[in-house]
């Protein structure tokens, strides 16, 4: 980090970063529910059932949440 | 030379057309279906932005001159606002980049309020897949160049996950860093420049209906409101444009500093 940032300077930073970091739990919910939810999807199709999909997009979002928890829910 | 200056017309035959999606197609004026309006801005801003930044670096001083002053403080915002800021130390390779990015992005976006062109470039969505394609294949070059292989373990196996896990959250892991970041960071540009666009087109063709509607007062005098209305949101529009092109700047050096960082 640079020594001689001023106030208004770190003001901008942590904005930058808090905004990379919410843009990366974002990515991170999305993807729970695509990968998931796209696998319910597929066996939905393939066997012509038509509730996989939700349980995959209820798993995916756990599975989300919990890897965002360990991601990002140390204690700073 | 129509195509050109292609305006949006009110109406046709009297009857008030919505703008749509039909505004945002453009064919081309040389019989060409692919140098079409948006592909030629994409040329002009490629060309201004390589000029322009030519041109600031002519006769550099030790003491600046005012246009010397101006530039340096262009360039020192994207350096030290996000290169330093997000690369620290290893921001030198990718200043070059950051701020052409930020440059051509801004110029784009900023066709949207100019006279002759009136569209910004990223509102048709294969140019923002153009721009996060490349994006892309730096990231994911730069992670490949710095650490071999071992940038898939790294980017891939989730720190602090028990093992029994990983096959679990692998597929989260692959799918948020190559599809939904790259998505995510498309879509924004998209579709702010895109909403944008479509607003400003139905205030000001609305409202120069409503202007030119004959024979009632009100509708003329909501037609001017509406017109000023269109003018208030195309200077929003240039705060949008700029803030989205810091945005993507930004966004880019946090996937490049994630791709070369060691940890996760």
């Amino acid at each position: 980090m640079a020594k001689n940032l001023s106030a208004d300077d770190q003001l901008v930073s942590s904005t930058d970063s808090n905004l990379d970091q919410g843009m990366k739990i974002f990515s991170y919910l999305l993807a729970g529910i695509f990968a998931y939810g796209g696998l319910g999807w597929i066996i939905d199709y393939l066997f012509g059932t038509s509730w996989w999909m939700l349980v995959g997009i209820i798993a995916g979002t756990t599975l989300s949440l919990y890897s965002i928890i360990k991601k990002f829910g140390s204690a700073r | 030379m129509s195509i050109w200056l292609q305006v949006v017309l009110p109406s046709e035959d009297g009857v008030f057309t919505t703008p749509g999606l039909d505004d945002f197609h453009f064919e081309g004026p040389f019989g060409d279906i692919w140098l079409n309006k948006p592909m030629m801005q994409m040329i002009i801003a490629l060309i201004l932005a390589i000029a322009f930044w030519l041109w600031g670096a002519r006769k550099q001083q030790v003491v600046p001159t005012r246009k010397q002053f101006f530039y340096e403080i262009m360039y020192n915002y994207i350096r030290d606002g996000v290169g330093r800021e997000m690369l620290g130390s290893a921001f030198r390779p990718y200043i070059g980049l950051l701020v052409g990015l930020f440059t051509f992005i801004l110029i784009n976006n900023w066709f949207g309020e100019f006279f002759l062109f009136m569209f910004p470039t990223f509102s048709n969505i294969g140019y923002s897949w153009g721009m996060v394609g490349l994006v892309f294949v730096l990231y994911v070059g730069i992670g490949f160049k710095t650490h071999g292989l071992h940038y898939l373990k790294k980017t891939l196996i989730p720190a602090g996950v028990p093992r029994p896990l990983w096959i679990l959250i692998i597929p989260i892991e692959i799918i948020s860093n190559f599809i939904t970041r790259p998505l995510t960071l498309a879509i924004r540009l998209f579709a702010v420049m895109f909403a944008g666009h479509m607003a400003i087109m139905v205030f000001v063709v609305g409202g120069t209906y409503l202007l030119t509607y004959a024979d009632n007062a009100i509708y003329n005098v909501a037609g001017v409101f509406s017109n000023i209305l269109g003018l208030a949101l195309m200077a929003l529009e240039l705060l949008l444009g700029f803030l989205q092109a810091f945005i993507f700047t930004i966004l880019t050096a946090q996937y490049i500093s994630s791709s070369i960082s060691d940890s996760h």
